[in-house]
């Protein structure tokens, strides 16, 4: 179990992150918050690469401070900027990690071509990795990630520049992988994790707003978003006095998603709510620093 | 004859302290120490991401042979015996080992690894001090080697000379891994090399005379001494280096 204490991050005067407690068991879980609210900060203080202002993180009921390297052997980790060594090919690049994790040299090979066969780059294994896209590179640092088998997966941002159905078979490895793992996955993107995180962890104003399961978190907007029609010339004006979620043209008209607080025209037909929606509404009239309009 | 049927026999604090303690310990993990750390990073990682890379070689190779063409050259037999080489050797002796770890450490910033290859059981920051301890070797082989190279064509004290030569690169990377412990050590480390520089640029400037005098007099008993005081602090600080917490040392 790895647990989060009344953590705080400080940058001089800049509060990045306040209070933040939360506790992670086997399953998947989704932080979700829009660029700058503080999520690649808590990311880096998971993996030990920066340290806490205040309160502390343990894993086992030990602090990682104390734990140190056995605490790192036990975590694999994609950054929100992967860096790879161009004249490198994925087998020496792995081979490379897996000595710095300190893998059995034994089970090493094998491992590389199991991780690879997982993000289906067995074929270009050996092939120099400045000639790879950036959805390779990206399945490259999934792979290094899963290399050493670990017990902590944390993941930031692990579905930029991957295609819609790469995107799907990495959900679908996930899944697999979370039975007996802690999978973190960081992200601004809703659909990556609507459908295979156990719960939702949202930061807002640098603290934690939200941490419950997807159908928990959306029922706090039950019969609160409405779809409706409207004319072109309407749509301006509504704006100013609802958050719109969606517009769509359909049959020369708007179709529009919204959020109220309660059934006001006839014409306004109540939606189930989507993690999206919340998603939108949590973060409509917050700027990316942090800070609230 | 117990006065308490009931009574349960309850061990003092200080045993309750003890039996805490040996719990605690037997139940964290271990912390390896420095020889630990030591052959359990020669066993994982081996010699094949140590030793010397085809960039570094080529990079450290052309930069020393440059700056060493430069005093071949340029030396004769006036140059050598005069008052500044003695300087300049001591200042320029960490040249090798230093542009041999600017290299290693800018090509791990250059590919945006660094980031990465800290989460690892093994840091990179750990594996790099492990490759200065290497480096120094390397080092100390191009210098002595030069030195012979010169004593083929002029006629110098080999032996001061070669003293001379690791008391200022060991003396320097001392100093470095020092100042890489105490964090920040990009800003840490470009201010020790220029206080190395200008330190020792100033001392041939204004006090040429006297510090020339010096390392040219010193008995040669008198450098060993001190180079074997250096040896010390270098062990010293990479092992402080080496075991140093690497929690949040990105952020330095």
């Amino acid at each position: 179990m790895l647990v989060v204490q009344n953590v705080g991050k400080e940058y001089g005067n800049f509060k990045a992150l306040r209070n933040i407690n939360l506790q992670f068991d086997n399953g998947i879980y989704g932080l979700l918050a829009p660029n700058g609210a503080g999520k690649t900060t808590l990311i880096k203080m998971l993996v030990t690469l920066i340290s806490p202002t205040t309160g502390d993180i343990f894993y086992q009921g030990q602090s990682l401070k104390k734990l140190g390297q056995s605490y790192r052997e036990e975590v694999g980790y994609l950054p929100q900027h992967f860096g790879y060594y161009k004249h490198s090919t994925p087998k020496q690049y792995l081979n490379y990690l897996a000595a710095l994790k300190g893998m059995d040299k034994q089970i090493v090979p094998n491992r590389i071509d199991e991780v690879l066969d997982m993000v289906a780059l067995k074929d270009v294994k050996n092939k120099k990795m400045r000639k790879f896209s950036g959805g390779m590179l990206q399945r490259v640092g999934i792979a290094q990630a899963l290399l050493s088998n670990p017990k902590i997966i944390i993941l930031d941002e692990p579905t930029a520049g991957l295609d819609p159905k790469e995107r799907a078979r990495f959900r679908h490895m996930l899944s697999d992988l979370a039975r007996n793992r802690i999978i973190i996955i960081s992200t601004h993107i809703v659909s990556d994790i609507e459908s295979i995180a156990n719960e939702i962890i949202m930061i807002k104003n640098n603290v934690i707003s939200h941490k419950d399961s997807v159908v928990n978190i959306c029922s706090t907007l039950t019969g609160k978003i409405f779809e409706t029609m409207m004319s072109h010339e309407d749509i301006t004006e509504f704006r100013k006095n609802y958050i719109t979620l969606a517009e769509k043209q359909e049959q020369g008209k708007m179709v529009v998603r919204f959020v109220a607080e309660e059934k006001l025209e006839p014409s306004w037909k109540s939606v189930e709510p989507q993690l999206e929606d919340v998603f939108l509404v949590e973060y409509a009239y917050e700027d990316t620093s942090g800070n609230n309009k | 004859m117990r006065n308490n049927k009931w009574e349960v026999p309850y061990p003092s604090e200080e045993e309750i302290e003890r039996q805490v303690t040996i719990i605690v310990n037997q139940g964290l993990p271990k912390q390896l120490n420095f020889i630990q750390l030591l052959l359990d990073i020669k066993q994982y990682i081996g010699w094949r991401y140590v030793v010397l890379s085809y960039g570094e070689a080529l990079f450290s190779g052309f930069l020393t042979l440059l700056i060493f063409s430069y005093i071949w050259l340029t030396a004769n037999e006036t140059t050598l015996h005069s008052t500044k080489f003695n300087g300049l050797l001591f200042m320029l002796s960490p040249f090798v080992f230093l542009s041999l770890t600017a290299y290693a450490y800018y090509q791990k910033r250059s590919n945006n690894t660094f980031e990465l290859e800290m989460t690892m059981k093994f840091t990179v920051f750990q594996i790099l001090v492990y490759r200065m301890f290497f480096f120094s070797g390397i080092a100390i082989l191009v210098n002595t080697s030069f030195i012979l190279a010169l004593s083929l064509k002029f006629e110098i004290d080999v032996l001061r000379l070669v003293l001379l030569s690791l008391t200022g690169l060991f003396l320097f990377s001392s100093g470095l891994l020092l100042t890489l412990y105490y964090g920040q050590f990009f800003k840490r480390c470009v201010g020790f090399i220029g206080a190395w520089i200008v330190g020792n640029s100033l001392l041939l400037i204004t006090v040429d005379q006297q510090y020339s005098k010096l390392l040219d007099t010193l008995p040669i008993a008198v450098y060993s001494l001190l180079l074997v005081g250096v040896l010390v602090l270098h062990l010293y600080s990479f092992k402080r280096l080496l075991t140093k917490s690497q929690e949040g040392v990105v952020e330095c």
